[in-house]
C-alpha cells in the first residue's frame, strides 16, 4: 500500500523528533538561559557590583599588565560594559627559547580587574558562560564530537519543523486552540500552539544555528580552495602577523584617544576588545575591535594603531556578500545586539521552543499508551522513552537549580570549585534519571517535578542566607538584577510546581480507576 | 514604549483574527457572527498586524523593528490564547 505524503511526513516528524528530542530539549534550555548569560554571570559573582567607565578601566588594565607581564607576547583586554561590570584580561606569556609552549592554568594567564586596575577577589565560577558553551559544546566530551552531535540534532530539528508543518496541517486552523484537561488532545494543543506562535523564531534559530558552525559541518568549499582552514580564516579575518620584538623599548601612547577615535568612526559604538601586541616594544601595535552588541552583524570591525605613536596602521571591515550574510545570521542567532526588550522576546521565544520540544516528547508516549497491547506493562522501548522524558524535562531544570545553589553553597576556597559547580548540575541530573528508572512512571513524574520546583524555590532562600544582595535589598537599592533573578527562580518554581500538581491529579485518577477495576474483578 | 504599543496592536490584531473564526466566536463573543462581519474582522486583524510592523519599523529601525515584530506577534498571540483559555475555564 502506498503511503500518502502526509503520512510519510508524520512518520518522519515523529521519529526525527524523538531521536534527538532530549538533546534538543537540553539545547533549548541552555540556549534560552544563554540569552542572559552576562546577567547569570553577574548573579553568580555577587561580589562584583560597581560598574566602571570602559576607557579609564582599559587604561588602568594596561597599567596593571605593564607591571605584571611586561614581556608578554600580547595582552587581551575586554573592557567593562553595561552588562559586565569588570575588566577581563588575559595574556600570551613570552615564549621560552627552544622550549615547546607549555599549557598553563587559566588563573596564571588571566585576571579580573576593577575599574582602577586592581584584581578583584571573586568566587571561582564559569557563570552563565558555561550554559552558553554547553549549548553547543556539551560537557565531559571532546568539543569536536559534541559539535557534530549538536549539528545533527539541529539538522533533525529542521527536518522536524518542516515535516511538522505538513503533519500538523491544522496548526493554522487551530491557531488559538488550547484546551486543558482533555488528555491527549491537550498535549496536542500545547504542542501545536507553542509551535505555531514562534514558528518564524524556530526556523530562524535552527537554520542560523547550523550556519554558526557551517565551516565544521561543510568544510569542502574551504578544503578545495585553501591549503588549510587556518589560511582561510587568516584571509577572511586578517589579524596582523606576529612581528618579532625589535628590542628597542618604547612606551605605549594612552589608549583613551585611540578608543575615542575608533568609537567615533563607528558612529559612537562601544569597544568590545583591545589587543596589545609586543607591549613596551617599538614594534607594539594596539588593535581595537568594535563591540558585538551594536549591530546585528556580529563580525566586529577593527582598527590597528602603532603602539608608540598612535598612528592608524590598518582598518579592517568585513567585505563581501557571503561574509555579510553569515555575520547577520550568526548575529540573529546569538542576539548580542538585542536591547532589553528584544532580549526578553528572544528569551520568551526560547521558552516556547522548550515547551514545544517537551510537549512533543510527552505526546509520543501519550499517543501510544492507549494502543499498547498491555498498557500496565509496556515494552522496553516505551519505558525507555518514558524515563528519558522525565530525566530530560524534570531532570535538567533540577540540575540547573543545583548549579545555582552550588554557586552559593560550595566553600569559596574549595579546590576545583568551578568544576564542582558544573559537576553538581550533572550529579543532580543523573540522580533524577536514576530516580525515574526505579520509581513507578507516574509517581516519578510527580516526584521529579516537585523536586525541581523545590530546588528553584530554594535558590532565593539560600541566596538571601549566603550573600548580602537579594530581592528585598534589590528593591530598596535599585539592584534590579537580583530582583529579576529571584523573580525568575520563583516563577520557574511555580511553573514546575503547577506541572507537578497536574501530574499528581493524573496519577490519582489512574490509581483510582485501577482500584475500581480490581474491585470489579474481585466482585465478579 | 514602542514594544508596548506594538504588542497592544498585535493583541488587537490577533483578537480580531480570532473573532473572525467561527469556532471561537461562541467563546469570545457569546454568539456567532454573519459572514460579512467575519470578513471585516479578518481584514481588521491583518491590518492591525501590519500596523504593528509599521510601528516597529519606524520606532526601532527597519531591520531591528522587523525582528522585534516577530517577537511582538508571539507575545500578542500568547496573550489572546491565554485570555481565551482562561475565559473558557
Amino acid at each position: 500500500m502506498k503511503e500518502s505524503f502526509r503520512q510519510s511526513m508524520a512518520w518522519l516528524h515523529t521519529w526525527t523528533g524523538l531521536m534527538f528530542g532530549w538533546l534538543l530539549f537540553a539545547m533549548f534550555v541552555t540556549g534560552t538561559a544563554a540569552y542572559f548569560q552576562q546577567e547569570i554571570s553577574r548573579w553568580m559573582r555577587p561580589e562584583l557590583a560597581a560598574t566602571a567607565d570602559p576607557v579609564s578601566a582599559t587604561q588602568a588594565a594596561i597599567t596593571y599588565l605593564r607591571t605584571r607581564e611586561p614581556d608578554a607576547e600580547s595582552w587581551f583586554i575586554t573592557p567593562p560594559s553595561a552588562r559586565n561590570p569588570v575588566t577581563e584580561v588575559f595574556w600570551q606569556p613570552k615564549k621560552e627559547e627552544g622550549q615547546p609552549p607549555t599549557r598553563r592554568k587559566r588563573g596564571e594567564t588571566s585576571a579580573t580587574l576593577d575599574g582602577h586596575g586592581h584584581p578583584v577577589t571573586v568566587r571561582e565560577t564559569r557563570g552563565g558562560y558555561f550554559l552558553y558553551r554547553f549549548h553547543f559544546d556539551l560537557h565531559y566530551m571532546p568539543v569536536m564530537w559534541a559539535r557534530y552531535l549538536v549539528g545533527a540534532a539541529a539538522m533533525f530539528m529542521l527536518v522536524a519543523i518542516v515535516s511538522g508543518i505538513i503533519t500538523h496541517k491544522k496548526i493554522f486552523a487551530d491557531f488559538f486552540m488550547l484546551r486543558f484537561g482533555k488528555g491527549q488532545r491537550s498535549w496536542l494543543d500545547a504542542h501545536n500552539v507553542t509551535a505555531v506562535f514562534a514558528l518564524p523564531f524556530y526556523l530562524m534559530i535552527t537554520y542560523t544555528g547550523l550556519v554558526t558552525l557551517a565551516t565544521q559541518y561543510m568544510p569542502w568549499g574551504v578544503m578545495a580552495n585553501y591549503a588549510s582552514t587556518d589560511t582561510f580564516f587568516e584571509e577572511v579575518f586578517p589579524g596582523r602577523a606576529d612581528v618579532p620584538r625589535s628590542g628597542v623599548a618604547a612606551p605605549l601612547v594612552p589608549v583613551s584617544s585611540l578608543m575615542a577615535m575608533a568609537s567615533r568612526s563607528w558612529g559612537g559604538a562601544g569597544i568590545g576588545f583591545v589587543k596589545v601586541a609586543n607591549p613596551g616594544d617599538s614594534t607594539a601595535t594596539i588593535t581595537i575591535t568594535r563591540a558585538a552588541d551594536t549591530a546585528i552583524a556580529a563580525r566586529g570591525e577593527s582598527m590597528v594603531f602603532a603602539g608608540p605613536s598612535g598612528t592608524l596602521l590598518d582598518r579592517h571591515v568585513p567585505e563581501g556578500g557571503a561574509l555579510a550574510t553569515q555575520s547577520v545570521m550568526v548575529g540573529l542567532h546569538a542576539g548580542r545586539y538585542a536591547g532589553w526588550g528584544l532580549r526578553w522576546l528572544y528569551f520568551l521565544s526560547g521558552i516556547g521552543g522548550t515547551i514545544m520540544v517537551g510537549s512533543g516528547l510527552v505526546l509520543w508516549t501519550v499517543k501510544r499508551r492507549a494502543k499498547l497491547p498491555d498498557p500496565a506493562h509496556p515494552h522496553f522501548g516505551f519505558r525507555l522513552v518514558e524515563r528519558l522524558n522525565i530525566a530530560a524535562i524534570a531532570g535538567l531544570p533540577a540540575g540547573l537549580a543545583a548549579y545555582f545553589l552550588a554557586n552559593r553553597l560550595l566553600p569559596i576556597a574549595m579546590d576545583n570549585r568551578t568544576e564542582w559547580e558544573i559537576n553538581s548540575l550533572f550529579l543532580i541530573w543523573a540522580g533524577v534519571l536514576l530516580w525515574a528508572c526505579v520509581r513507578p512512571q507516574r509517581r516519578a513524574w510527580v516526584e521529579s517535578l516537585s523536586f525541581a520546583a523545590a530546588l528553584f524555590a530554594a535558590v532565593p532562600i539560600v541566596n538571601a542566607l549566603t550573600v548580602s544582595r537579594n530581592m528585598l535589598t534589590g528593591l530598596v537599592t535599585g539592584d534590579w538584577l537580583f530582583v529579576a533573578f529571584d523573580m525568575a527562580m520563583v516563577t520557574l518554581s511555580f511553573a514546575l510546581g503547577w506541572a507537578a500538581r497536574k501530574a499528581a491529579r493524573v496519577e490519582l485518577k489512574a490509581t483510582r480507576s485501577a482500584r475500581q477495576k480490581s474491585k470489579e474483578l474481585t466482585t465478579a | 514604549m514602542i514594544h508596548i504599543v506594538a504588542i497592544c496592536a498585535a493583541i488587537l490584531g490577533f483578537g480580531c483574527l480570532c473573532a473572525a473564526m467561527a469556532r471561537h466566536q461562541k467563546d469570545m463573543l457569546g454568539r456567532t457572527l454573519p459572514s460579512p462581519v467575519q470578513q471585516r474582522f479578518r481584514k481588521a486583524g491583518f491590518t492591525l498586524l501590519l500596523v504593528a510592523l509599521v510601528i516597529d519599523m519606524t520606532g526601532l529601525g527597519t531591520a531591528y523593528g522587523a525582528i522585534a515584530w516577530f517577537g511582538h506577534l508571539t507575545v500578542g498571540a500568547v496573550m489572546v490564547v491565554a485570555s481565551l483559555t482562561w475565559k473558557i475555564a
